[in-house]
């Protein structure tokens, strides 16, 4: 995971499942400490756990309310968001 | 036998060797109506039922007068002053028959058949006049039907105006655009738009609570239009029995102000976001999954959905309602929340510098605020972000406007009491108190003399202007923020 993988650190942050994700994660929403410092390896992490079927170029990430790049540098105490695509009417 | 036709109305020979006696009627569109010289008409019937209610109309004559021949012709579209709107033969063995079943023909067709007509006048606003209403002597005002949210200090007659001015394109008519319609319609929208090519299911019932299990098979475009049009009668409705698609995309959004999107397909989401972006439409959007949905505002200048999803989702790639199963009051609620968006964004009372996304869980009615962000490098929304303007009425007059004027007026105070700050205010020396039969007095008043009606903050002068202009004053006028309105 290279850049986003630093040595020794670890963050703690709330991760919420939206839609398909969370019926995939089985939960709307935990706290994770991870390695990983930003949404897309934090994603992939738990898709390869959880088994989601969305890779993360499908899904939208959302960090404090607002919608960031895949790569954005976490801080502790964030809260994370998985948005997968909706399109039911 | 009964028509409908949108060509001139050529009257037809009756070939009928019993009938002695033949009587014929020829409603023709007239150059004035109460007073007020009219351009053209426009006729607009909901086809199915009107020529369901006309058949049996002409049918029913027959049997009731023993007719030996009967037909009924009525024209929709644009008429020209001068042509027939509407045309009634009928034939019996005797004369008398013949004059009592063409009397009765055309009073019950104006009564019963569900026509619309739109009067357009040189001098000011068009209308539409539901003929069912005119002819049983009803005096159905936008007043009476709105009066509960005209009273809002957010909406007022201006607000009212401006959804009656507004059109509005719904595409889809499945969950959402089922609770949408009705509030849209509902709230006086003046032009609803529906795109739908599909029939109504039996699958759809549990979610789209505007149809009923009789229409299954049937269009649920026109489904929705019959549903949403028992309404009132100040509506008119557009219907696109189509798909919308790369090739008819732009011909349908084009002539509308708002869209709102209750399809479920991401072609047709993108397809809505780049045409609105082009043409400068605000575009109201929800989607839904289980028990859970978003819904989201994309304005001219985005942030647009191009912009949240820079990768397009391929349809298939998330499960649909079919496959993944939908509670109905999931996208009946987000449905709702998008009328309620279309009305503000009319009103100009939504705030426009948040664009967030609202995620929507009915599990707890949690919602979330995610902002969403414009990209830089976003193909599809690269134009400069348009403000909403409020709306100004030309019956609205400021204090300084009212100073310029020339022409002699009549200062209305309608706070109760003629109190000597509104001579002073307006530099006027004649001015009365609000008359004992307000709309019918005042009425009669502004056929002599100009009439500016004050009031403390402006809002029941604008309301009463309102209701005389209803009923086709025209020297009205109503102060601005009232008397007690201070120039900021």
């Amino acid at each position: 995971m290279g850049d986003s993988l630093r040595a020794g650190v670890e963050l703690k942050i709330t991760v919420r499942y939206f839609a398909a994700l969370r019926d995939q994660r089985g939960l709307s929403h935990e706290i994770l400490e991870t390695q990983s410092l930003d949404p897309e390896h934090i994603y992939a992490e738990l898709g390869a756990l959880h088994g989601f079927t969305l890779s993360a170029s499908q899904v939208r990430f959302a960090v404090n309310g607002q919608y960031v790049e895949p790569g954005y540098a976490l801080a502790e105490g964030n809260e994370l968001v998985f948005i997968p695509p909706v399109a039911g009417g | 036998m009964f028509q409908i036709t949108d060509q001139p109305i050529v009257p037809p020979t009756p070939n009928c060797p019993t009938a002695g006696g033949f009587v014929t009627f020829e409603g023709r569109v007239r150059a004035m109506n109460e007073g007020r010289p009219v351009q053209f008409l426009e006729y607009e019937a909901f086809d199915e039922m009107a020529m369901a209610e006309g058949t049996a109309l002409v049918e029913g004559a027959k049997l009731r007068f023993g007719l030996e021949w009967a037909q009924a012709i009525h024209r929709v579209g644009k008429l020209e002053i001068g042509e027939i709107a509407v045309w009634i033969g009928c034939g019996a063995a005797h004369r008398k028959e013949a004059f009592l079943a063409c009397e009765f023909l055309i009073d019950e067709l104006k009564h019963r058949l569900p026509i619309w007509k739109k009067e357009h006048y040189a001098d000011g606003p068009s209308e539409w006049v539901n003929l069912r209403r005119e002819s049983t002597g009803g005096q159905l005002t936008r007043s009476d039907v709105f009066a509960r949210q005209i009273v809002m200090p957010e909406i007022g007659p201006a607000g009212q105006i401006a959804l009656q001015n507004a059109r509005v394109l719904v595409v889809g008519a499945g969950g959402l655009a089922c609770s949408a319609l009705p509030y849209l319609a509902a709230a006086g929208v003046g032009t609803i738009g529906i795109v739908e090519p599909d029939l109504l299911e039996p699958s759809n019932l549990h979610r789209q609570a505007l149809y009923g299990f009789e229409g299954i098979g049937r269009s649920k475009a026109r489904l929705a239009a019959e549903a949403i049009r028992r309404l009132h009668p100040f509506i008119q409705i557009e219907v696109f029995e189509e798909r919308l698609c790369p090739d008819n995309a732009e011909r349908i959004i084009a002539p509308f102000d708002i869209v709102v999107d209750g399809t479920d397909r991401f072609d047709a989401k993108f397809l809505m976001n780049d045409a609105c972006q082009k043409f400068g439409k605000p575009l109201v959007q929800a989607s839904i999954y289980r028990m859970e949905g978003y819904i989201q505002t994309i304005l001219p200048g985005g942030p647009c959905l191009r912009c949240q999803w820079p990768t397009e989702p391929v349809d298939g790639c998330v499960s649909t309602c079919e496959e993944a199963g939908v509670l109905g009051v999931v996208p009946g609620l987000l449905g709702v929340m998008q009328a309620a968006e279309v009305i503000k964004i009319r009103l100009g009372i939504q705030d426009i510098s948040s664009h967030s996304q609202v995620l929507v869980d009915l599990r707890d009615f949690a919602t979330q605020k995610i902002v969403r962000t414009k990209r830089a490098d976003c193909p599809s929304c690269q134009v400069p972000l348009r403000k909403l303007e409020p709306m100004k009425l030309a019956w609205e007059v400021s204090t300084e406007e009212v100073k310029q004027w020339t022409e002699q007026f009549i200062c209305v105070d309608l706070r109760g009491e003629t109190r000597s700050d509104s001579k002073i205010a307006l530099g006027q020396l004649e001015s009365i108190a609000a008359p004992l039969n307000l709309i019918d007095d005042l009425l009669e008043l502004q056929k002599t003399k100009r009439l500016l009606l004050v009031c403390a903050k402006g809002r029941r002068s604008g309301m009463v202007v309102y209701r005389l202009l209803e009923k086709s004053a025209t020297n009205v006028y109503s102060l601005r923020g009232g008397l007690e309105y201070k120039e900021r």
